[in-house]
């Protein structure tokens, strides 16, 4: 057991109620795609510490390849989080890139402090379970002042929105 | 341990059924929160759904933590 690596993750949240989302996980709000994340390896950390920036499941490769000390080149999109465990590095992502397509087509990215989510058109912003627009078909939220996202602030914060958009289209340019 | 008051979400839920305009959705919902007559009470069983199979998983560790082979035991 001593050697053994154990990690608990979760591949969805759930939406009760929240954003009119009714006991299931389509939405890109936190509530569904914020999940736990607990890596349990004994042999290489000793101590308990809690990361609070942001990381995703295609970081998990990378952390257990670096923890089996596998030094193989891959181009993976995600990174190791064993700099971060060790508190070597505050943060590897400065955002995280999420889609959805199943019930609606919308993209998100989310920042520290900042989530800026977009619907790729019209018709995909209509909830294909629900029949209806789960909050607009652009939104923006002030995670810090605001963690639930109740507030969209899209029209308030023109220079952040126009930012988030421009990362959100860079980053998608680079996965075609 | 503290679970999830089911007044804390006390919305009716032929309120939040209505609203659903894909029939089929609306069905579903109708279906899986049977008996329940408020949002809360369906948050309140979701609570205590975890909490069960949390319990139970705590049992089966502890099962498998008595067994000799414990240590060659794969658990995913």
């Amino acid at each position: 057991m001593d050697e053994s690596v154990v990690i608990l993750t979760s591949d969805h949240g759930e939406s009760l109620t929240e954003h009119n989302i009714f006991f299931d996980h389509h939405g890109l709000y936190d509530v569904t795609i914020r999940v736990p994340l607990i890596i349990w390896c004994p042999s290489m950390f000793s101590s308990y510490v809690r990361v609070s920036s942001l990381v995703q499941h295609v970081d998990l490769v990378p952390t257990l390849l670096d923890i089996l000390n596998i030094d193989e080149k891959y181009d993976f999109n995600g990174k190791s989080l064993v700099p971060l465990i060790k508190g070597e590095r505050d943060c590897i992502h400065s955002f995280v890139y999420v889609e959805e397509a199943h019930t609606q087509r919308k993209r998100a990215i989310r920042m520290e402090n900042f989530k800026y989510i977009y619907a790729l058109s019209n018709e995909g912003a209509v909830c294909r379970y629900c029949g209806f627009i789960h909050r607009g078909t652009e939104e923006l939220y002030y995670l810090r002042k605001d963690p639930q996202e109740l507030l969209n602030v899209v029209e308030v914060y023109l220079r952040v929105t126009q930012e988030l958009e421009e990362t959100l289209e860079g980053w998608i340019s680079l996965l075609m | 341990m503290n679970f999830f008051d089911e007044d804390d979400n006390n919305v009716r839920i032929e309120d939040v059924v209505r609203r659903i305009k894909n029939p089929e959705w609306r069905e579903y919902l109708r279906k899986v929160t049977k008996g329940a007559k408020t949002t809360g009470k369906v948050i309140a069983r979701y609570d205590a759904t975890i909490a069960y199979v949390d319990e139970k998983i705590g049992v089966l560790m502890d099962f498998w933590r008595s067994k000799a082979f414990w240590t060659k035991v794969l658990l995913y």
